[in-house]
């Protein structure tokens, strides 16, 4: 499940980052065994000694992106839980075990980096409140919750103005 | 009157088992760092700074929990070998796949064996200041990095909020001392080598952010005499491998 939806922002990804990763992106069924168990909700730390969170370099990715400027490109950066994942164009691109695909690692990884280091455009960071509600935005009713959906950005009303939140899937 | 006897038996096996319950420290409400135990973390954490090169592998068990609650576990293996203060080798094999990853304090190779496909990054510094970039700017996220923080002033290293000597014992042959802290978010366990190399020699790392505890434990076999020839910093690829292109402003990032 995970795969699948994984698979198609990566496919779009690949066009979008010129990546070049052989003839063909094969999914290898590196979780065979435990999917009828479910994605998986939690594993261990393997270090005492890390932020437990991605949030400052994310911070910094959200400066690159506004230096950059424009707004061609929709990529969402995750600040806090789930962790050093990154939204693109709606997906939700989780981070990689080194037990995933070699193909998978290898594009997140890239894509990652790319996000990071502000090539493509940030355009909100989850968890971010601006004062003012965003230009060109409907309001949109997904799953029983309100939200303004501005330019593909998602966000839900609060006290002190509107928050980004997770595009609704 | 059997019953009764058995009653009676019930009600004195707490007396008989409280004493011996008593001796096993057990972390007390509020409890502080204990002074000794956090000197054997800093004490380990100088000794493993001052080693020139080293090659340790940490035999690692973890655990996933999924949607329907079950917990289940897998292996990695890991093998770091280093050459203070910017040389790294090392490779992972979990339960499904194979990494290896070679840095030679100006390059940084990411290599696939299984798909002979690899991707590298213009990165310098310490390893563990390349660790943190690979976690914080590539979401890759190395096991074990203890390994490369502990006792160094530069780590982000969050002092544990508890911790005590929970006792001696041996692993293997080897004598070691076994301590516990608590830090936010995370339980970890440590059993020290004793002597004049006190090394970790096993360590248990309990995720306190869910309900169902994942742990990650390991084991370390330690070699601080390894062979590390000019050279085995870097990969070099052969003609069936392929590398990985991100474009050159990602592979440039800063």
């Amino acid at each position: 499940m995970k795969l699948l939806a994984t698979m198609a922002g990566a496919l779009a990804l690949t066009m979008s980052l010129t990546m070049s990763l052989g003839t063909s992106v094969e999914a290898r069924p590196s979780q065979a065994g435990p999917a009828q168990a479910g994605k998986v909700k939690a594993q261990s730390r393997s270090s005492v000694n890390t932020r437990p969170q991605h949030q400052v370099s994310n911070q910094q990715a959200y400066k690159a992106g506004k230096a950059a400027g424009g707004r061609q490109q929709r990529d969402v950066v995750v600040v806090g839980n789930p962790g050093h994942g990154h939204y693109d164009n709606g997906h939700y691109n989780g981070p990689r075990d080194w037990d995933d695909d070699d193909n998978e690692v290898l594009e997140f990884i890239g894509k990652t980096a790319a996000v990071t280091a502000g090539v493509s455009v940030v355009t909100a960071v989850i968890g971010e409140v601006v004062k003012d509600q965003p230009s060109g935005c409907q309001p949109a009713n997904i799953g029983g919750q309100q939200y303004l959906n501005c330019n593909g950005t998602f966000y839900q009303p609060v006290p002190n103005g509107y928050q980004v939140v997770a595009p609704p899937q | 009157m059997r019953t009764m006897i058995l009653a009676a038996i019930l009600a004195a096996t707490p007396a008989v088992t409280a004493p011996a319950a008593a001796q096993t420290p057990a972390p007390q409400a509020g409890a502080a760092l204990d002074p000794e135990a956090a000197e054997a973390l800093n004490r380990m954490g100088a000794y493993m700074r001052t080693l020139k090169s080293f090659e340790v592998k940490s035999d690692a068990t973890f655990e996933r929990v999924y949607e329907n609650g079950q917990k289940l576990q897998f292996g990695t293996v890991t093998t770091y070998r280093v050459k203070h203060p910017d040389q790294l080798q090392a490779e992972i094999a979990t339960d499904r796949n194979q990494w290896k990853i070679f840095y030679n304090g100006k390059q940084l190779w990411l290599v696939a064996p299984n798909s002979s496909k690899y991707t590298t990054f213009s990165v310098s510094g310490s390893v563990a200041d390349v660790l943190t970039r690979a976690r914080d700017n590539w979401g890759l996220d190395f096991p074990l990095q203890d390994l490369f923080r502990w006792g160094s002033p530069t780590a982000t290293v969050e002092q544990p909020s508890s911790g005590f000597k929970v006792g001696d014992t041996t692993l293997g042959n080897t004598p070691v001392t076994q301590y516990a802290f608590r830090q936010p978010g995370i339980d970890f366990q440590i059993w020290i080598v004793k002597g004049e190399q006190p090394l970790p020699a096993k360590m248990v790392i309990t995720n306190l952010d869910v309900p169902e505890q994942p742990q990650f434990v390991t084991r370390f076999t330690w070699n601080l005499n390894p062979e590390l020839p000019s050279g085995s910093f870097s990969f070099h690829p052969s003609s069936r491998d392929q590398r990985v292109t991100f474009g050159a402003d990602a592979a440039a990032e800063k």
